[in-house]
């Protein structure tokens, strides 16, 4: 899938949390977060990844932006492996990736005036000189995000919900990025709201070649906003593809189950969804992570984990050793 | 990708539209300001602040305020009880003891701000950076810090003092060395719960320098717990420089402090007590009021309070 218009290319990431407290050496059941997950995001394109909480997409977030570096694994951004970056120029390629929180309450920097949160990005990187050159550019990001330039003068708990995610997302376009980071943007806010925010994002990306990793619970939300989606089940991808083919055929029995609990993508609720919590996240042994939950599964499943693996001409690829076929 | 529309309220564009201009607040006078201030402190730490800060300008004008020369002895009246040339009395070379109560004020707030600010210094930006950097640096000042904190304190200072030698200098010195540890615990827990603030992962996405980001993102909200935490390390100040010039290693006679008064008033405690009562009243007022206002403080420092226009 490498091509030029490659921008973001995470390969085999794998990142473990040891359990707080615990002796080093000590077999203690580590977290394994996110386990061996690779994807690429294209230029203008918008991936979405999904999956219950737990299931290691915030991990793989802040993987991306190099918050939490993984513990293995490359993340390639427009040909440079950040995983190898130190100090300044990884703080310099941050420039262009940006991000946007999920709780827009407690993302923005309470003491400091909407102007100060939204030109401290311009100033960090040297990109405007001056107060008034900042000033200007903090106008302009705001009216681009539907708020009133006089806002800048505001502070975080002046404005509403709504407002202060549109405060975060110029925060993160004001630097102009390739790429940037939606970590659960919207399931902080009202549902009216929530539409608001996807349709600005929905505009601002149409007008640029910007490319969105759009992490969410929210299928509904998903199959509005990505182009690809990524369905991650106990810190793997165990389906991804496009995202029409992925929610209308899902080939994987634990997409069908999150499809099925999802009111409004499409299908009515049933009451078969499968039971059961992610056992995931503690140690799943060698078999598929699925199987306890899995209404399909056989002998094989707990025996071998199914590698992500191409099953028909659609892009789709799936981790399952009996996927539905499409 | 078709647009969302998903149950879209037409009367509830809140979010979308920009606000209104703010009505003009009115820019609050000096006034208001500080009598808001005082209300939202509360009574007893107000009256604690008015206390301290009567004790600040009276250590300030101290040789003007006090009525005698407080260390030139005048051998004709000594030991005399409270009376209207003597308030407090006299002392056993006959001096005042309302004029040595006064100067006293000058060594206990000295002693009080000079050790409040050496370890806000010190041990703030020491806490500061183990909060915010851990690992190794975060273990070694915390090693350390246990170390001090195992040594009850008064010995902690007899011991520097005895290295260093008495004096007021010397006993800020000891003194701060000893509150270091408290200050740069406090400042680190409170350094560590900001790190982990959504604000403070996103100062980091953007790319800010772990500088700023400790500077422009931590420490504005660290403050208020350092503050509260000077008030205390000042009461204790006091009162261990009370506590080494009784045992006679702080402060030397004939320079009147509380602490030294209380040690030469020892002897005669059974019959002429206000000798000793005076300067101990002076420790107990100042360090009950100072705690009066650390704790007004500490209800202050609720971070969400600054949300509620206040």
């Amino acid at each position: 899938m490498t091509n030029t218009s490659t921008v973001l290319e995470v390969k085999d990431v794998h990142k473990t949390y040891k359990p707080a407290g615990s002796v080093v050496g000590a077999k203690a059941a580590h977290v394994r977060a996110v386990q061996g997950v690779s994807l690429t995001v294209h230029r203008g394109q918008t991936v979405g990844i999904v999956g219950e909480s737990g299931c290691g997409k915030s991990t793989l977030a802040n993987a991306i932006l190099m918050l939490e570096p993984p513990d293995t694994g490359e993340i390639v951004f427009d040909g440079t492996d950040m995983t190898r970056l130190r100090g300044g120029a990884l703080r310099r390629i941050r420039r262009r990736i940006q991000c946007v929180f999920q709780d827009p309450y407690t993302a923005l920097n309470a003491r400091m005036t909407i102007g100060q949160i939204i030109g401290e990005p311009l100033r960090v990187h040297g990109l405007a000189k001056g107060r008034r050159a900042i000033k200007a550019q903090v106008g302009t990001a705001l009216s681009h995000v539907g708020l009133n330039p006089r806002d800048a003068r505001r502070y975080p708990h002046e404005l509403s919900g709504g407002q202060r995610q549109r405060a975060g997302i110029a925060r993160a376009l004001v630097v102009d990025p390739q790429l940037v980071v939606l970590d659960e943007p919207t399931s902080a806010l009202d549902v009216s709201v929530q539409a608001q925010i996807l349709n600005l994002l929905l505009d601002l990306q149409a007008e640029s070649e910007r490319s969105f990793v759009f992490i969410s619970h929210d299928l509904a939300v998903v199959s509005q906003m990505a182009h690809v989606a990524v369905v991650m089940y106990a810190g793997r991808i165990v389906e991804s593809g496009p995202v029409e083919e992925v929610f209308s055929r899902p080939r994987h029995p634990y997409t069908d189950v999150l499809l099925d609990a999802t009111p409004g993508a499409g299908r009515s609720p049933r009451a078969t969804a499968a039971a059961g919590e992610t056992r995931a996240a503690l140690d799943v042994g060698q078999g598929c992570p699925f199987v306890a939950r899995c209404p399909i599964a056989q002998d094989t499943c707990a025996q071998v984990a199914p590698e992500l693996r191409s099953v028909d001409a659609t892009g789709v690829e799936v981790a399952c050793h009996f996927p539905r076929s499409a | 990708m078709a647009r969302v529309d998903i149950q879209a309220d037409p009367t509830n564009l809140a979010g979308g539209m920009p606000l209104p201009d703010s009505p003009t607040v009115a820019v609050a006078t000096g006034r208001q300001r500080l009598v808001a201030g005082l209300r939202s402190l509360g009574v007893l730490p107000t009256i604690g602040l008015v206390v301290v800060l009567l004790l600040v300008v009276v250590a300030v004008f101290a040789p003007l305020i006090a009525p005698f020369d407080a260390t030139a002895p005048a051998s004709i009246d000594t030991l005399a009880g409270p009376s209207g040339a003597h308030w407090f009395g006299t002392d056993m070379y006959g001096r005042d003891v309302l004029s040595r109560v006064i100067v006293g004020a000058q060594v206990s707030m000295v002693v009080g701000f000079a050790v409040t600010i050496g370890s806000l210094v010190i041990g703030g930006l020491l806490g500061l950076v183990a909060g915010f950097v851990g690992g190794l640096v975060d273990r070694i000042l915390g090693q350390l810090t246990d170390v001090l904190l195992a040594v009850p304190g008064i010995l902690l200072a007899i011991a520097i003092v005895a290295m260093l030698g008495s004096g007021i200098r010397n006993v800020c010195i000891a003194l701060t060395i000893g509150q270091i540890p408290l200050m740069l615990r406090v400042v680190r827990s409170a350094t560590l719960s900001i790190s982990q603030r959504p604000m403070v992962r996103a100062a980091r996405a953007i790319g800010a320098r772990p500088s700023r980001v400790l500077l422009r993102h931590i420490a504005p909200y660290v403050w208020g717990t350092a503050v509260v935490q000077c008030t205390f390390t000042f009461a204790h100040a006091i009162l261990y420089e009370a506590g080494l010039s009784f045992l006679g290693i702080g402060v030397q006679p004939p320079e009147p402090t509380w602490g030294n008064m209380v040690s030469e008033a020892r002897a005669f405690i059974g019959s002429q007590p206000w000798n000793a009562i005076f300067p101990g009243l002076a420790i107990v007022v100042v360090v009950l009021a100072i705690n009066l206002v650390g704790d007004g403080l500490r209800d202050l420092a609720d971070p969400e309070s600054r949300g509620r226009g206040r």
